[in-house]
């Protein structure tokens, strides 16, 4: 209604204008029926909010929700956005001289690949992921860090745009996160990630899944998929190797890494403790290819190979503390 | 707002932050009704609405879509912002809580409309409600600022204010 419409009869004007005064002093008067609808309006907007507070509010969180988006990527704990992620065949080597030197500290190890792992280090205020094993050996050197980002897909086709060449598209992975792989004109690695809320696949792991070494995974999945129908869960692909994946078949998760060489297949074991199982199976006369360790895709993990040499992981999901 | 409005609202801002601006603007005026309805006093609403949305937005993240509107995890934050609220202030003056009574959901939701209407009054009669409610200024003042007759002011208040029911009425209907 536009306010220059038929003016209010004066009476009515200074007759509300006094109920007015009074709502605003605390005491609304008992009004003729005609005025009280219009009291009650007036009475409400003693509690009108400020224009210039609620603009004030808008900017505050404007400016904080820009903070989160341009810095504060969620990471896994422990993480800050960018780790410098050096990749060496004689990887223990590099950690104890680093340990010797800056005083390092090992926070976490986890087997990666065929015969190598990925160990996480502390040194004062900084993290650095190193990835050994003598599978790297034929492989270039180069370059490589870990980012965590708001939208790990946005990041990378940004980065394809901004001239780098893709290493592995952006999926889920088994270790909580879902990234992609980009290499920058210079020859350094970008690991763009996302954390993700839980382990992406947990739906149809049994206490027992089995856990396949094919040399080559892809062509492996793909029977998989014509014959059995199985639906691809999780394929983490370094340097054009799959060194992850999990697929799923009926109620059953199955998942594998590639080996070169013939590996036996193992049994990943989901078990309520870890360290028990870990002991039990040693007891048992089973051979420790590694004791219980936390990874850093969430699971505490042990290896062990059976007097008849099938290998055996017991895990047991990372005690947090929230 | 259908529920499913409000999930996509809420995962847009999960995805990337500077969407939680729209989330605050759909429900600023809720939020705040709520507030003020149960600590009375401006400053203290205005302080406490502030927690409530820089909370919202730090714990954005987890926040996990059951079903319900995303207001009621608000007013949850809100309810626990001026129960810690009283607490510290209950030390300092032992003084007792105003209102401790919630108020009804069809009370916030009748405040909230009310406050969002104002925001869509012409001008003129949005500066009349705005000075004379918020600012509590006199009928003199306000003439003196808008340099127009007091006559005028107290018309443009009426006018203002009939204009509110009106819309209020047509709204329940």
């Amino acid at each position: 209604m536009p306010d220059d419409a038929l003016m209010p009869d004066n009476a009515n004007v200074d007759q509300f204008d006094q109920i007015v005064d009074a709502v605003l002093a605390g005491a609304p008067p008992a009004s003729d029926p005609e005025l009280a609808a219009l009291t009650q309006i007036a009475a409400s907007l003693r509690d009108l909010p400020d224009e210039n507070f609620q603009k004030r509010l808008r900017s505050d969180l404007q400016r904080r929700a820009t903070m989160t988006t341009s810095t504060v990527a969620p990471a896994r704990e422990g993480f800050r956005t960018v780790t410098p992620f050096i990749v060496v065949p004689n990887a223990s080597e590099l950690i104890e001289f680093l340990k010797q030197t800056f005083d390092a500290e090992e926070t976490n190890r986890h087997p990666h690949g065929t015969d190598g792992f990925v160990a996480s280090l502390k040194i004062g205020d900084s993290d650095l992921l190193i990835m050994g094993g003598q599978f790297l050996r034929e492989q270039e050197r180069f370059g490589a860090f870990h980012v965590f980002v708001p939208d790990c897909d946005a990041a990378y086709d940004r980065a394809i745009k901004a001239g780098g060449t893709s290493l592995g598209e952006p999926a889920d992975r088994p270790y909580g996160e879902r990234s992609g792989f980009v290499k920058d004109a210079s020859g350094n690695y970008w690991y763009i990630a996302t954390l993700l809320e839980g382990p992406p696949h947990t739906e149809g792991l049994g206490t027992v899944t089995p856990y396949a070494h094919p040399p080559k995974a892809r062509p492996f999945i793909d029977f998989m998929k014509k014959a059995f129908n199985a639906q691809e869960l999780a394929v983490y692909e370094q340097g054009g190797r799959v060194m992850h994946a999990a697929v799923r078949i009926g109620n059953t998760v199955m998942e594998m890494g590639e080996s070169p060489d013939f590996q036996p297949s193992s049994f990943y074991l989901r078990v309520e403790d870890c360290d028990a199982a870990y002991q039990s199976a040693l007891a048992a006369g089973a051979m420790s290819l590694w004791p219980p360790t936390d990874q850093a895709w969430g699971d505490r993990t042990a290896g062990l190979q059976d007097p008849f040499g099938y290998q055996w992981i017991p895990s047991t999901p990372v005690k947090k503390d929230r | 707002m259908s529920l499913d409005d409000d999930r996509e609202r809420v995962e847009a801002a999960q995805r990337d932050p500077a969407c939680f601006d729209e989330l605050y603007e759909r429900n600023f005026h809720r939020v705040y009704a709520y507030v003020v309805r149960r600590v009375g006093d401006r400053h203290q609403a205005e302080d406490l609405t502030a927690e409530v949305f820089r909370e919202a937005l730090a714990g954005i993240g987890k926040f996990e879509w059951r079903g319900v509107p995303f207001i009621a995890w608000l007013l949850r934050i809100a309810s626990r912002a001026i129960a810690d609220h009283w607490q510290r202030s209950g030390r300092e003056s032992a003084n007792p809580a105003p209102n401790a009574d919630r108020p009804a959901p069809e009370e916030i939701e009748r405040s909230a409309m009310l406050f969002q209407l104002v925001d869509r009054l012409p001008e003129a009669q949005f500066r009349v409600i705005h000075m004379r409610f918020v600012e509590q200024k006199s009928i003199r003042e306000i003439a003196g600022e808008l340099g127009r007759s007091e006559g005028a002011v107290k018309q443009l208040q009426l006018r203002a204010i009939e204009n509110l029911r009106a819309q209020m009425e047509g709204a329940h209907a």
